[in-house]
C-alpha cells in the first residue's frame, strides 16, 4: 500500500484558486507600481531641469541645500530604481503569464523574479540603515562639539 | 492505476503546482522579504530614538521653518504618520513572508494562502501609497 508521506511532500501544495487570485492581484498591483516609479523618475528630471538654478534656501541663519544640482545622484538613483522595477515588472508579467497559460515554468520565472526584487530590496535598505546611522551618529557628534 | 507524480522540471497537465523551483524561489523571497520587514523595524525603532534624543533640535529647526507653528505637534503628528503607514506595510509583508514560509514548510494550504493573501495587501498598500506619493509630487510641481 502506497501512502502519502513517501511522496515528495512539495508536491502537495497547490496554486489553487485563492492562490491564483492573491497572485494575479499581487502581479496587477506590482505592474502599477512598476509605472508609478517611472512615472516618478520621469518626474524628478522635469523637477531636476526647474530648479536646477535654484541650489540653495535662506531660513535665517539656515541654508537648505537642495542637492538638484546633483546629477549623478540622480542618475544613479534612477538607475537603481530601474533596476529594481524591472525585476518587480518582471514578476508581474511573468506570474500573469504562468497563471493564464498554466505555465509552470513562467510562474517559476516569476517567483524568481520576486526573490531578486526582495534581495536587492534588503541589500539597498542595509546600504541606506548603515548610511543613516553614520549620519546620526556624525550630526550627534557635531551637536556635542 | 499507477499514480505519475510530476517531476519539478516537466510541466504540469491541469494545473500549476509549487513544485520544487517555485518553493526554492518562494522561499528565498519569504525568506528576503521577513529579512527586509525586520530591518525596517530596526529602522523605525532607531528613527523614534533619534527623534526622541534630537527633539529639542528638530523642534527648534521646524519653528524656524514654519514660524508660529508648534514645531513638536507638526514634527510628531509627521512622524506618527510615516511610522503607521511603514508599521503597518510591513507588518503585512513580514506577516506574508511567515506564513508562505510555514506553508512551504508544513506543506499547509491554507497558510501558504493566508500568507499570498498578506503579501498581496502589503502590495495594495505599497501601491496606494505610491499613488498618493505620486499625486502629492505632481501638485507640488504645479504649486513651484
Amino acid at each position: 500500500m502506497q501512502t502519502d508521506s513517501h511522496s515528495p511532500a512539495i508536491f502537495e501544495l497547490r496554486i489553487d484558486e485563492t492562490a491564483k487570485h492573491h497572485l494575479l492581484t499581487m502581479a496587477s498591483w506590482g505592474l502599477i507600481i512598476g509605472i508609478v516609479a517611472i512615472i516618478k523618475y520621469i518626474l524628478s528630471v522635469i523637477e531636476y531641469i526647474q530648479t536646477r538654478n535654484r541650489v540653495n534656501y535662506q531660513f535665517g541663519d539656515i541654508t537648505v541645500s537642495t542637492e538638484r544640482n546633483n546629477l549623478g545622484g540622480m542618475i544613479f538613483t534612477i538607475s537603481i530604481g530601474l533596476l529594481v522595477n524591472y525585476f518587480l515588472y518582471q514578476f508581474s508579467s511573468l506570474t500573469k503569464r504562468g497563471i493564464t497559460n498554466l505555465s509552470q515554468v513562467d510562474l517559476n520565472r516569476g517567483f524568481a523574479s520576486l526573490r531578486t526584487y526582495f534581495a536587492i530590496i534588503g541589500v539597498l535598505i542595509i546600504i541606506a540603515l548603515c548610511l543613516g546611522t553614520l549620519g546620526i551618529l556624525m550630526s550627534g557628534m557635531n551637536l556635542t562639539n | 492505476m499507477d499514480q505519475h507524480i510530476p517531476e519539478s522540471s516537466q510541466q504540469p497537465i491541469f494545473d500549476l503546482n509549487v513544485d520544487e523551483i517555485a518553493n526554492r524561489n518562494l522561499w528565498g523571497a519569504a525568506g528576503w522579504a521577513r529579512f527586509l520587514s525586520v530591518v525596517v523595524f530596526i529602522g523605525i525603532a532607531l528613527v523614534i530614538i533619534a527623534f526622541l534624543s534630537l527633539r529639542s533640535q528638530i523642534t527648534a529647526t521646524l519653528s524656524r521653518f514654519i514660524p508660529g507653528m508648534d514645531g513638536i505637534g507638526f514634527a510628531v503628528g509627521l512622524l506618527a504618520a510615516a511610522v503607521g503607514i511603514a508599521v503597518i506595510l510591513f507588518y503585512f509583508l513580514i506577516n506574508g513572508a511567515i506564513l508562505v514560509r510555514k506553508g512551504l514548510l508544513n506543506k499547509d494550504q491554507s497558510s501558504f494562502n493566508n500568507g499570498l493573501s498578506s503579501m498581496k495587501n502589503y502590495f495594495i498598500m505599497y501601491g496606494v501609497v505610491a499613488i498618493i506619493t505620486i499625486i502629492l509630487t505632481i501638485l507640488g510641481l504645479f504649486v513651484k
